[in-house]
């Protein structure tokens, strides 16, 4: 297992980056490993059974099932302990690689450490508007009733619905969508949207799942409380240049 | 007229329709700049003989200059019938298109940047008569456009001039200070316009990318980091990239859709 086959993938809640990793899971260019999705680990949100899965496979962060001490990886874990962490939910592991998918990865001090301890790595982010964030995962999530949980982000722990949660929602959104930005400025990054033909130059594959992804992008995201698509929440690339290359 | 004639000239022999690149935005996307910017990489060949005399400062203190360039929009110094450009045939157009450029050659490109190109009939018009043409839209949420362009321009007093939105008469007389009826008007434009764009670019058949100006897609697309480009790069940022809440980091909200561009950035 080389370093180089974990890519860290990151984002603020609400921001769609779960059906959008789903979407890089149909690229072949990628080549993700998928041996941590299970039944247990779907969510199909608040709006009930609608045949779209909207989180399938294991998330990172702390309070979550996996990604215990990822709000500081340096005070938390040595280099070692994070891979393991990091690799614990899959039960298979070969020459594909893994998407790391942690929100608190944002954190300014994170992205340096993963920088320093990962300096080969590709980094994923996405990026949207803090509001539309905000309303995406209120009308589609709860703290603790849905899959992921997001204990992390609750200020009072007892009840899901107080208004302190929210609160509190939106200033860790602020906050981590502030430093991914900041990442952005400072660092070599293509910001880019993910219609037909960038997923196309990724090697999307386009089967029943494929086509199934695909949809939800343009149903449940691009459109979300617009009438005109907004292709409001592109995807960040930082060391992914060989994904790229146009081959000869 | 010497140069009337070295255009008709170029326009029946040498001139191909590729060399036509087509800026489609909405007022207030920032669409002026993004054109600035894209004309400093080098993979655009770019022709720049229209900047000369065509540009707004708004002030003597400013580094770099506003609107530079012409402009092609049904009351503007070029686009006469760009509402609709079933009134063109494609020589008339491509006339008009070349008309504010001074050098005319067979190596550059020509940027034409129209609003009204975003009416559905003229993408449709566009597509079908010059199937291999470039074409680049700027979006932006066009809420943004909208409290942009009402808070810092004007219809008439300024460059380049707004005439074709404004359906009474305006005070007009200080940047920001419009009647109501014209502000309405301008929004419902907007909203027409930005809905054909992103169904157009959404519908697309032909290689879309959408991206924003950072600094490696800009050196993709071969930047020329010289006084210009850095100007030019520093002028985005400060107009459109940082947030409103003066965070310091780039909102990003900006970004160009490069429609049948295949091969420029990968």
């Amino acid at each position: 297992m080389k370093d180089e086959q974990l890519i860290f993938y990151i984002a603020v809640p609400g921001s769609g980056w779960a059906k959008l990793s789903l979407l890089l899971g149909c690229c072949a260019k990628l080549n993700l490993n998928r041996s941590d999705r299970r039944e247990d680990r779907e969510e199909i949100g608040k709006s009930g059974d609608t045949g779209c899965v909207h989180h399938k496979g294991a998330f990172w962060d702390p309070g979550m099932e996996f990604g215990e001490g990822f709000d500081d990886l340096e005070k938390n874990h040595t280099k070692e302990s994070f891979k393991a962490e990091c690799l614990r939910p899959f039960t298979e592991i070969n020459d594909q690689n893994y998407l790391i998918r942690s929100h608190f990865f944002a954190e300014t001090k994170n992205l340096n450490w993963l920088k320093k301890n990962f300096p080969k790595n590709k980094i994923i982010l996405v990026l949207r508007d803090t509001q539309l964030c905000y309303e995406g995962w209120t009308s589609a999530m709860t703290f603790t009733k849905s899959y992921p949980v997001y204990k992390a982000w609750m200020k009072v722990r007892f009840t899901d619905d107080h208004h302190y949660n929210y609160e509190n929602l939106m200033m860790l959104i602020r906050k981590h969508d502030k430093m991914i930005r900041e990442f952005v400025r400072d660092n070599e990054c293509l910001i880019i949207q993910p219609n037909k033909t960038f997923i196309d130059k990724l090697g999307y594959v386009w089967d029943e799942e494929g086509e199934e992804e695909y949809m939800k992008l343009i149903m449940v995201h691009q459109f979300f409380k617009s009438e005109v698509p907004m292709f409001d929440a592109p995807f960040v690339f930082y060391n992914c240049d060989d994904l790229f290359t146009v081959q000869a | 007229m010497h140069h009337l004639c070295s255009t008709i000239a170029m326009t029946y022999s040498q001139f191909r329709h590729e060399q036509l690149i087509f800026m489609i935005g909405l007022p207030g996307s920032g669409w002026s700049k993004m054109d600035n910017l894209l004309r400093c990489c080098s993979k655009f060949k770019a022709n720049k003989s229209d900047y000369e005399g065509r540009w707004e400062s708004y002030g003597n203190n400013r580094l770099y200059r506003e609107h530079q360039g012409a402009f092609w929009d049904p009351g503007m110094e070029f686009g006469k019938g760009f509402d609709d450009l079933r009134n063109h045939t494609i020589d008339s157009f491509i006339k008009e298109c070349l008309g504010p450029y001074t050098d005319i050659n067979e190596n550059d490109n020509y940027f034409v940047k129209s609003h009204f190109f975003a009416e559905r009939h003229n993408l449709d018009w566009l597509d079908k008569n010059f199937p291999n043409n470039k074409m680049i839209f700027v979006l932006r949420p066009k809420e943004y456009c909208d409290e942009r362009w009402l808070s810092t321009m004007t219809l008439a007093k300024h460059y380049p001039k707004y005439t074709a939105w404004q359906v009474v008469d305006d005070p007009d007389e200080e940047i920001g200070n419009h009647n109501k009826k014209n502000q309405d008007n301008l929004r419902d434009i907007n909203k027409r316009h930005d809905l054909s764009m992103r169904t157009f670019i959404r519908e697309a058949t032909k290689q879309t990318i959408i991206i924003s100006p950072t600094k490696s897609s800009l050196d993709q697309m071969g930047m020329i980091w010289d006084k210009d480009g850095y100007m030019e790069y520093a002028a985005y940022i400060k107009n459109y990239a940082v947030s409103k809440t003066l965070t310091l980091s780039p909102s990003w909200d900006t970004s160009f859709c490069l429609y049948n561009c295949d091969g420029l950035l990968f």
